[in-house]
């Protein structure tokens, strides 16, 4: 019997063979497509590590006036696990190391002492874990996610869903996004304005944060439509909506007015809506050179209007390599809450002195390089396998009025692996 | 308002002359730098823009779960 089935597939075999050589190589990249389709894609891994810092004259925490210097490092891992080709879980997990000579001064009004705050060195840890289901009947995916992360003075918690359809034309994509954001103050007021603050009038100048706590969530919702406009040009517009509520002031931000010799600390509404609209435009000019681009319109009811630009050239001088030159502008209108130091009225129900919320403007410049040298290589190699670095790095310049207020320097590099 | 309506209802219905029944080959919108939206290395650089602006979002940020006011 075995040998009789070795035989009619042997016959099989030769008439196969016998329609032509060109036939059979079109069937097999076609058993090969169905092959990767049905293949579980691998682990993939990706090391992150960047490094911030900056340096300004007007800093929020000395009621607009005052040392901004800051330094972040930043270290995260994230891995992307397929389980089969209809589940895969997501994982990211990092700390960022920082501080802040800002912040320092929370319990130095003046910056004379020496003393230094619970802030001028901190860490905050974060961590999320997510879920995709795909769907590829019916070219559907859906995504949910939990997050946390902790600093000194801040817990937050997070959940996030997601949908993706990818519509039967082929050329288009939808993708919906929402998110809430839980976050719990610690309290941290100026140490001579605690008094104030503090519950139940306990003074105690040694304690940090005795001012209790207070919540702030944050709902985030976004619909984006991507489009392939032509073989050579896609784009996607994403149309975005934040609404949060609760604390949005920082406790440690100081006011100064101008009909008061007492300050306080910045007080802002205890709701805003943030609407985002997102356009990006990429196109091919051919193997060596891509343009993309972005523009952002943005609004909200503090009465900023902002516009973003953003270009950058993937130059690709072999295959395995790019060079990626690129600049960004950022432009603002002030928030209604927003005067300089000692321009406030302490009659005002809403004041800040952060220059955040101000009208300014801002050009980030810098370069991208990424080299991926297995490029070409099969599924040959099994184990940990290296896919690409990617190093990044920029320059960033925000000026009120023509007046440099403020400059920092990026650089991040980033390691990709697959693991099989 | 009526302007930035017009102007966005005007790039929407751009989007809309691509949908048609014709599937584009890929070749050249799977290279890599086509990929829509942020990339994961900016991901500092779109979190320190977002503390050091007013605007957030629409690029790959969320608002929420960091105070972010050094």
């Amino acid at each position: 019997m075995q040998l009789n089935v070795k035989f009619y597939l042997n016959i099989v075999f030769l008439i196969f063979s016998h329609l032509g050589f060109t036939q059979f190589v079109i069937d097999t990249q076609a058993i090969d497509s169905i092959k990767q389709i049905k293949e579980v894609k691998p682990v993939e891994a990706t090391f992150l590590f960047s490094y911030y810092e900056q340096d300004g004259t007007k800093s929020p925490v000395t009621g607009g006036i005052g040392n901004e210097a800051l330094q972040d490092r930043v270290w995260n891992v994230s891995l992307n696990i397929p389980i089969n080709d209809k589940m895969e879980f997501e994982f990211l997990g990092g700390i960022d190391m920082y501080s802040s000579a800002s912040t320092d001064f929370i319990n130095n009004e003046y910056g004379l002492y020496t003393e230094t705050s619970a802030s001028y060195k901190d860490e905050r840890i974060y961590g999320s874990l997510g879920v995709l289901f795909n769907n590829e009947k019916s070219r559907t995916s859906y995504g949910m996610g939990i997050g946390c992360s902790h600093e000194y003075d801040m817990k937050s918690y997070n959940l996030s869903a997601s949908f993706r359809k990818l519509l039967k034309n082929r050329n288009t994509v939808l993708f919906a996004k929402g998110s809430v954001y839980n976050d719990k103050w610690i309290l941290f007021y100026p140490s001579e304005l605690r008094w104030k603050y503090k519950k139940n009038n306990e003074i105690d100048e040694n304690e940090d944060g005795d001012g209790g706590s207070q919540i702030r969530n944050s709902f985030n919702g976004s619909i984006t439509i991507e489009q392939d406009i032509t073989r050579k040009m896609n784009a996607s517009i994403t149309v975005g909506a934040t609404y949060q509520n609760g604390f949005l002031s920082t406790p440690f931000h100081r006011v100064y007015f101008y009909d008061s010799s007492n300050h306080d600390i910045e007080s802002l509404p205890d709701k805003r809506l943030k609407i985002p609209i997102g356009l990006y435009v990429n196109y091919y000019f051919n193997k060596y050179l891509i343009t993309r681009l972005f523009y952002r319109y943005y609004f909200d009811d503090f009465g900023i209007k902002a516009h973003t630009i953003s270009i950058e050239l993937p130059i690709k001088p072999i295959n395995s390599f790019a060079l990626s030159p690129f600049f960004r502008y950022h432009t603002q209108s002030s928030s209604y809450y927003f005067k300089p130091f000692g321009f406030h009225s302490y009659k005002d129900d809403f004041y800040t002195s952060d220059y955040d919320l101000s009208n300014i403007q801002s050009s980030r410049v810098g370069l991208e390089i990424r080299f991926s040298p297995f490029i070409k290589s099969k599924n040959d190699k099994k184990g940990i396998v290296f896919k690409k670095i990617t190093v990044r790095s920029s320059k960033y310049y925000r000026f009120k009025q023509d007046e440099l207020i403020l400059k920092a320097y990026l650089f991040a590099i980033s390691l990709n692996f697959r693991i099989e | 308002m009526k302007d930035q309506l017009f102007i966005f209802c005007f790039i929407v219905s751009l989007f809309f002359i691509g949908c048609s029944d014709v599937q584009y080959d890929k070749v050249f919108l799977s290279d890599e730098d086509m990929k829509l939206g942020s990339k994961a290395i900016q991901k500092t650089e779109i979190s320190s823009a977002s503390y050091r602006e007013g605007a957030s979002g629409a690029d790959g940020g969320d608002s929420g779960g960091g105070c972010g006011c050094n």
